[in-house]
């Protein structure tokens, strides 16, 4: 490859990166289970991890999506925004940080309640058969907070029991909980676009 | 890799880039409802059309100007709204797909709007979520819509939140506009409709 | 062969020479401008990286590494509603105030970005959104919504992008129970360094002046 067609081929991979995050935060709208699923990389080295434990491996992240129930009440908007990917040098492994926020409306105990939710993304991706998939999705909640409230007042919501795991599957434990007010900033991928540092 | 490949690969990566900053121009636009800036960003092709929601499927040359003049959508004498009406929404998440043959895209955006509409003096809060489903074309060299098509999911008073009133009460009766397309199902929260995607699953492709 | 015989071989040998060096320029230029070509691609996406990357900094308020954001030049300039911060010590005094609370939140994501790079490749500009939520505690504590507009330069200093001039129109700031029509732009409660005093800023419109903030670009489609 000469350096201009590596140079284009970077373009090329950020843009679908780009794109599978944002097709990520389509599906989890409706959590499109299997859709989901299928945006991860069929290797042993996957995992997520949203707050709610640490889900590895293919079982774990399959446990992960398919809990949860729909309803027509159900929303679980959660837009993936400002997204900063950088490819590394082989072209074959790649990192994100996103925002995630949405309007949610999930119903807890049977009561469908409007909620807000901010977080942000660092993700890893790998290419695998020339597509770019994840490797792994951590999410830092910021705040899931009822509508009436706000994140001061009420900064976190229990997690529905819809979203438990089934057949007793117990996930590890979550390796960043720090949603507002712990003042934690996630850890950064990247270093400062100006100074490197 | 031939040189005319490496030029076709280029001008999809441009593609792109100029689609995505059409659909943020037309709502920077959108926020004061600069309705002549609006106007000019659509295909001259008689198919052209434009779906918000329920408010009705407009459609060619025509049907897209009285969609976006000011006076004709919001059925006033006035050419441009007052100081007090606001109608933000931001187009978000962009997945932009350019046809093979380089004439042609889809989008898909999040919106998310906070507008100010001011009825009879007053002005309302309204926080309003959708999905777009875009076609664009290119002519002469420039990227324009073809057919915009805006699902909205909610359209909220500020007061109340989506599960409260998923859509406030419109001041416009729906029957003063033309009938919704087929394509576009009442569909709003709280359906559980997924709005149909433009593309296939980015890694199964199916 | 006859001279004749030579003359006219010859004669087509630089024919052929010629259209081959003809050749040659055309392909030179057209890889001189994919190159051109993708260094704007690229260009764009390293100034979107920096403004995102500010929008990040901005959430708990990293004032040092917001600050390296820009660049060092005596023009730099940054304009929020709060004054006209001038010069390299102007973007100090505005960013770096001190320790940040754990409780406060300052989330200003950084949205729809236009960013446009001049034809020198030297300098560019992009009109953004802010939008977030935030919470700053300073006599007493309460949750916001911001919304407001960019319109920033960016210039190319060795080889790195950087914020040139930073300017954001509040559209509102409004409490997070009132909503923007009741309550548009509260008073601020955070605030940089007293002294020296900023010059007057230069555009606050936000709701309900039913002004846009101006465009850099011209209509995509008409150029007007």
């Amino acid at each position: 490859m000469t350096e201009v067609e590596a140079r284009l081929k970077t373009l090329e991979d950020v843009e679908e990166i780009n794109k599978l995050q944002r097709a990520y935060g389509y599906y989890l709208e409706h959590w499109e289970k299997q859709q989901l699923v299928d945006l991860f990389s069929g290797g042993p080295d996957i995992s997520i991890d949203t707050g709610r434990g640490l889900y590895l491996g293919q079982e774990g992240i399959k446990q992960f999506f398919f809990t949860g129930k729909r309803s027509s009440e159900f929303l679980h908007a959660l837009m993936q925004l400002s997204g900063i990917v950088d490819v590394d040098p082989d072209g074959k492994t790649a990192k994100g940080r996103w925002y995630g926020f949405g309007p949610h409306a999930i119903p807890r105990d049977g009561v469908v309640r409007a909620s807000w939710s901010m977080g942000v993304y660092e993700d890893e991706y790998i290419k695998e058969d020339g597509k770019w998939k994840f490797r792994k999705i951590h999410w830092r909640l910021i705040f899931s907070t009822p509508y009436e409230d706000g994140w001061v007042k009420t900064p976190i919501m229990p997690v529905p029991a819809d979203f438990s795991p089934i057949d007793g599957f117990k996930p590890k434990p979550s390796t960043f909980v720090k949603p507002y007010p712990s003042g934690d900033i996630f850890p950064y991928h990247y270093k400062n676009p100006v100074t490197g540092k | 890799m031939t040189l005319e490949e490496l030029e076709a690969r280029i001008q999809t990566i441009e593609d792109i880039e100029a689609i995505k900053k059409l659909q943020r121009a037309y709502c920077y636009y959108l926020e004061h409802w600069q309705d002549e800036e609006i106007i000019s960003l659509w295909s001259q092709s008689p198919d052209v059309s434009v779906e918000i929601g329920d408010s009705g499927f407009y459609k060619g040359k025509e049907g897209v100007i009285e969609f976006f003049t000011y006076s004709s959508h919001f059925f006033t004498s006035e050419s441009k709204p007052p100081p007090e009406f606001l109608h933000l929404l931001m187009p978000l998440a962009g997945i932009v797909d350019v046809d093979p043959d380089g004439k042609t895209a889809k989008g898909r955006w999040y919106g998310l709007g906070h507008m100010a509409i001011p009825r009879k003096g007053k002005a309302r809060a309204i926080i309003s979520s959708g999905i777009w489903e875009n076609e664009y074309v290119k002519e002469d060299g420039k990227w324009k819509f073809k057919k915009l098509l805006f699902y909205t999911i909610f359209g909220t008073p500020f007061e109340d939140s989506w599960v409260k009133t998923s859509h406030f009460e419109r001041p416009i009766p729906l029957a003063k506009r033309p009938p919704p397309s087929a394509k576009n199902i009442a569909a709003a929260y709280p359906s559980g409709y997924v709005f149909p995607y433009h593309y296939k699953n980015p890694v199964t492709g199916k | 062969m006859k001279v004749d015989e030579w003359e006219t071989k010859v004669k087509k040998l630089v024919e052929t020479v010629e259209k081959q060096n003809a050749i040659i320029k055309q392909l030179t230029r057209t890889v001189e401008e994919h190159d051109v070509r993708i260094r704007t691609a690229e260009d764009i996406e390293a100034i979107k990286k920096v403004q995102r990357a500010y929008g990040f900094y901005l959430e708990h308020w990293e004032g040092q590494q917001m600050v390296d954001l820009f660049s060092n030049s005596p023009d730099v300039a940054l304009d929020t509603g709060r004054g006209f911060y001038a010069g390299p010590e102007g973007i100090k005094q505005f960013f770096l105030r001190g320790e940040i609370p754990p409780n406060l939140l300052h989330g200003l994501m950084q949205l729809s970005g236009i960013v446009d790079v001049d034809p020198d490749g030297k300098t560019a500009k992009g009109r953004w959104y802010g939008f977030g939520p935030h919470a700053i505690p300073v006599d007493g504590i309460r949750a916001t919504w911001s919304f407001g507009v960019y319109e920033n330069e960016y210039i190319k200093e060795n080889g790195k992008w950087k914020i040139k001039k930073l300017h954001y129109n509040a559209i509102f700031s409004t409490l997070y129970e009132d909503g923007w029509v009741k309550t548009p732009l509260l008073p601020a409660s955070f605030h940089p360094q007293e002294e020296p005093k900023p010059g007057p800023s230069t555009f606050i419109r936000p709701y309900p002046y039913g002004y846009g903030f101006p465009f850099h670009y011209k209509n995509p489609v008409s150029g007007e």
